[in-house]
């Protein structure tokens, strides 16, 4: 699930929208759609992400995941049918026992 | 065949309600899992990797450690403390370890009594608590289990909703935890008292968990 990770991040990059868009669950398609008002391609374009960060420590506990990016963020992850795909990104953390504040969240 | 079934009739029939109950617990347990699952749009998990997952393995292991803790427990108090009327008790005024003499061992021991329970020193000391260490290692390896499953559980319901992870000590210390452990032991020390209390005034014909039926509610430590 790093690897996801890092390839969404690259992606964002070189600005390819929609192979950031395939890292991403379904639900995470969704929320970015609706908040931008645009395609995912397009939407997540827009957002305050980390771009080029590489993955740091991972966390795993049974089909959920956490990735501290380096240089700071971090993202979450779910396993589907499809493998892994970020449930949010662009977090970072709040008072503990709080959910991150996440840019992007499914 | 029939001898060895007659002499182990209540160790296999308990065998057999655990294995039925366990599978039936997994059937369940795997279709209350799906339902949650739909709940939050994510897929069905088949039954092998559900009864493989941390969320089965709490479930027993919690229940596990409870069972052990008052097993643990009550062979401990009762070897110091009495229940007038109880056949779960000792007579009174037996309270304590007893003499070598009353436990059969060392020159006191008989020709088949068990071996260890014939020596002296550490071994027999070991086999005069070995019910109680037995007991008391399942205790304290299932809480374990109980634990390390429920941190597998906890934490992956933190990342769901997008919240830092704790470590297998800071779990130690969460409502979680002891809210799972407490409420497992609750029930297992009413049981036990209930029997003990119970047992005082009321009877089952034939069972040696109760005293005979004509005792009377003052005799301490007879069985039926």
């Amino acid at each position: 699930m790093a690897a996801v990770a890092e390839r969404f991040s690259a992606a964002l990059e070189r600005d390819d929208g929609a192979a950031a868009c395939e890292e991403l669950g379904a639900a995470a398609i969704s929320a970015v759609e609706q908040q931008e008002e645009a395609s995912c391609a397009e939407a997540i374009l827009r957002l305050d992400l980390p771009r080029g960060a590489a993955a740091g420590k991972a966390r795993v506990y049974v089909r959920s995941a956490s990735v501290e990016l380096v240089g700071g963020g971090a993202t979450f992850l779910n396993e589907g049918p499809a493998g892994w795909k970020l449930s949010a990104a662009g977090c970072t953390p709040r008072a503990p026992s709080q959910p991150y504040d996440c840019e992007l969240e499914g | 065949m029939r001898r060895f079934l007659k002499h182990n009739g209540l160790s296999l029939a308990f065998l057999g309600l655990f294995v039925a109950a366990i599978v039936f617990q997994a059937i369940a347990g795997v279709a209350a899992f799906n339902d949650e699952q739909d709940q939050h749009g994510d897929p069905h998990v088949s039954f092998w990797r559900y009864v493989t997952s941390s969320a089965f393995g709490v479930a027993v292991m919690e229940n596990w450690q409870s069972e052990y803790l008052q097993f643990t427990l009550f062979m401990l108090l009762t070897v110091w403390l009495l229940q007038r009327g109880s056949p779960e008790s000792k007579e009174l005024g037996r309270e304590g370890r007893e003499s070598d003499e009353d436990q059969l061992v060392g020159e006191h021991a008989r020709h088949d009594s068990p071996g260890w329970a014939k020596v002296h020193g550490f071994r027999r000391r070991i086999y005069e608590n070995s019910l109680l260490i037995v007991m008391g290692v399942i205790w304290l390896g299932t809480w374990f289990a109980q634990s390390v499953t429920g941190v597998t559980e906890y934490n992956s319901e933190l990342l769901d909703h997008h919240e830092a992870t704790l470590s297998w000590f800071e779990y130690l210390g969460t409502a979680s935890f002891w809210e799972r452990t407490l409420q497992n032991w609750q029930s297992e020390f009413l049981a036990v008292g209930s029997m003990a209390i119970l047992a005082v005034y009321l009877r089952q014909r034939g069972s040696p968990e109760s005293k005979p039926v004509g005792a009377a509610h003052h005799e301490t430590g007879v069985e039926g």
